[in-house]
């Protein structure tokens, strides 16, 4: 099917590689239905989370492991439900701001993903986990 | 900020409509009850905060932004097309 997105121009997609979102990204309770895009060029930390329904609702999201050596997100024991059994993988929602030094990531509420079985849900951590952490690390550049 | 203390059973009244109750205290702690019309919205703190932050990630970045980051994303044998693909396949 064809895909209207908002940074990436018109896409082919499959089916298939739709994710639902069984817990919702907060605020945004109405849209569950989300691909995940990345670019062959850039690097692989980086991805485009674009929404099914509405193009102009996309997020850009980071590989946690660009942005600290240690998130050990402890997920809520409801996860299981949500996400059902398997391996998941982890996102931060990436905030552009301007200058581009001031972008941030949310550590406190990333988003979780059970690629087999493509759900994902955001969660709220307990614990002091920053919800904005810089995106670039202190001395510059990271990738 | 206006503190009081409340013993597990006791209320307080805000603006005439909002009863928050003490229901329980155990441990480090408490569980309360909040009595209050439809259209008032109570989030935890930390919710509250991630639907804000969640908002302000979704504004639309100025191309300039976008493109500042595609930069510094940019691997050191860049190609020219970039071929979008899904997830799933790659990181797992």
């Amino acid at each position: 099917m064809k895909l209207l997105t908002r940074d990436l121009g018109e896409l082919e997609i499959d089916e298939k590689d739709i994710v639902t979102f069984s817990g919702p990204i907060f605020g945004f309770e109405k849209y569950r239905r989300f691909v995940f895009l990345f670019q062959e060029d850039l690097s692989e930390h980086f991805i485009w989370l674009q929404s099914v329904e509405e193009p102009e609702l996309c997020f850009i999201l980071v590989q946690p492991d660009l942005i600290t050596d240690h998130y050990t997100p402890e997920l809520p024991p409801e996860a299981k439900d949500l996400l059902g059994e398997g391996d998941y993988m982890c996102w931060l929602i990436v905030s552009l701001r301007e200058p581009f030094a001031d972008s941030t990531v949310n550590l406190r509420s990333p988003i979780v993903v059970n690629p087999e079985l493509r759900q994902a849900a955001q969660f709220v951590l307990d614990g002091g986990l920053p919800i904005r952490h810089p995106l670039i690390r202190e001395g510059g550049a990271q990738c | 900020m206006l503190i009081l203390s409340r013993k597990a059973g006791e209320s307080l009244i805000l603006d005439g409509g909002i009863e928050i109750k003490i229901t329980e205290i155990y441990g480090d702690k408490v569980r309360i009850g909040i009595a209050a019309p439809g259209s008032v919205k109570v989030y935890r703190k930390e919710l509250y905060a991630t639907i804000k932050e969640n908002q302000s990630a979704v504004v639309h970045p100025s191309a300039a932004a976008v493109k500042d980051l595609l930069k510094r994303m940019q691997r050191p044998e860049e190609s020219e097309t970039p071929a979008p693909e899904t997830p799933g396949e790659g990181e797992k």
